[in-house]
């Protein structure tokens, strides 16, 4: 295992898994930890690299979280801890020739990332991601030099050149969809970012079938 | 407490299923609303894995990991649909 700073409270943890096998863009692996009297907390973290890459996951450490601060904060490389997956079916890349649209609040950008990686170079892709602040916006670097990816960032609580500030709104999608219809549509974040943001598709006439979603609290 | 969802089972839902379920369609037993799994509402900080149903919130399926052995209670769901795994050919 080795690992990456992305943020100050955002890691990402390559891993050595034995026989790995690959995994489809937006799937997850569970990762369960035991603690010293035997509790165990298991937890979902989706893998934020290509298919053809090592699998890593990219950690965002939740205050008050079972799991996520100790991925972050105190695990070291080297340390062995239990892993399940890659699991998922329904939140990953479909194989279609539609415009892909991404929509990122904060960490939900991790399986994102793996999707526009393994785009195809002929699939065009579009991303609207938000963040409180640019010291929180993991992947900014790769995002901002990003290879043919159209983006959009949103800051909630800062502003600064290059963003845009506020939250994501009816208008923000709107402006990333553009002329592309229909698109397929993956949409991960913090649950009422979600709901929000699926809103808005609606009311933009977005097709429902091709519009994903993952929501993680 | 706030909920995520059922993507956020994927792994436990293979477990118990043999199968991934998130892509699956649930009827709940409850409402009749038809939705993929995945877009159930799950509650991960209760004893146990709790997803509801996104329409009524109604209990779809518990599940407890305990001692190596995983209890499911599904009495919420009234029916399940998946799409049947694709068979490979062979020959011997």
């Amino acid at each position: 295992m080795s690992d990456v700073e992305e943020t100050e409270s955002a890691r990402s943890l390559l891993l050595d898994i034995p026989d790995w096998s690959g995994h489809r863009p937006g799937q997850h692996v569970d990762i369960r930890l035991t603690a010293a009297d035997g509790y165990q907390a298991t937890r979902s973290y989706s893998l934020s690299n290509g298919p053809e890459e090592i699998p890593q996951i990219t950690v965002e450490s939740v205050e008050g979280g079972e799991v996520s601060p100790f991925l972050v904060d105190t695990i070291r490389v080297g340390d062995p801890f239990e892993i399940r997956g890659p699991v998922g079916g329904y939140f990953v890349l479909d194989e279609s020739d539609r415009p892909l649209t991404l929509i990122a609040g904060g960490s939900g950008v991790a399986p994102l990332r793996s999707m526009w990686r393994a785009a195809p170079a002929d699939r065009e892709v579009r991303l609207i991601y938000s963040a409180r602040n640019a010291d929180r916006m993991v992947f900014l670097d790769e995002v901002r030099s990003g290879p043919d990816i159209i983006t959009r960032l949103h800051l909630t609580r800062d502003t600064g050149p290059g963003f845009v500030g506020g939250r994501i709104d009816q208008n923000a999608i709107a402006a990333i969809l553009g002329h592309l219809q229909p698109p397929s549509v993956y949409v991960c974040g913090p649950t009422a970012f979600v709901e929000s943001v699926v809103t808005f598709l609606r009311e933009l006439d977005v097709p429902q079938e091709n519009v994903r979603t993952e929501r993680f609290g | 407490m706030n909920h995520v969802d059922g993507n956020a089972l994927a792994g436990a839902l293979t477990l118990a299923f043999g199968t991934d379920m998130t892509a699956a369609i649930g009827e709940c037993a409850h409402c009749g609303h038809r939705h993929p799994f995945a877009e159930a509402h799950v509650y991960l900080r209760c004893p146990g894995m709790v997803l509801r149903c996104p329409a009524c919130s109604g209990l779809e399926i518990v599940m407890i990991e305990s001692e190596g052995r995983l209890h499911l209670s599904v009495g919420g769901v009234a029916s399940i649909s998946l799409r049947k795994a694709k068979r490979t050919s062979a020959s011997a």
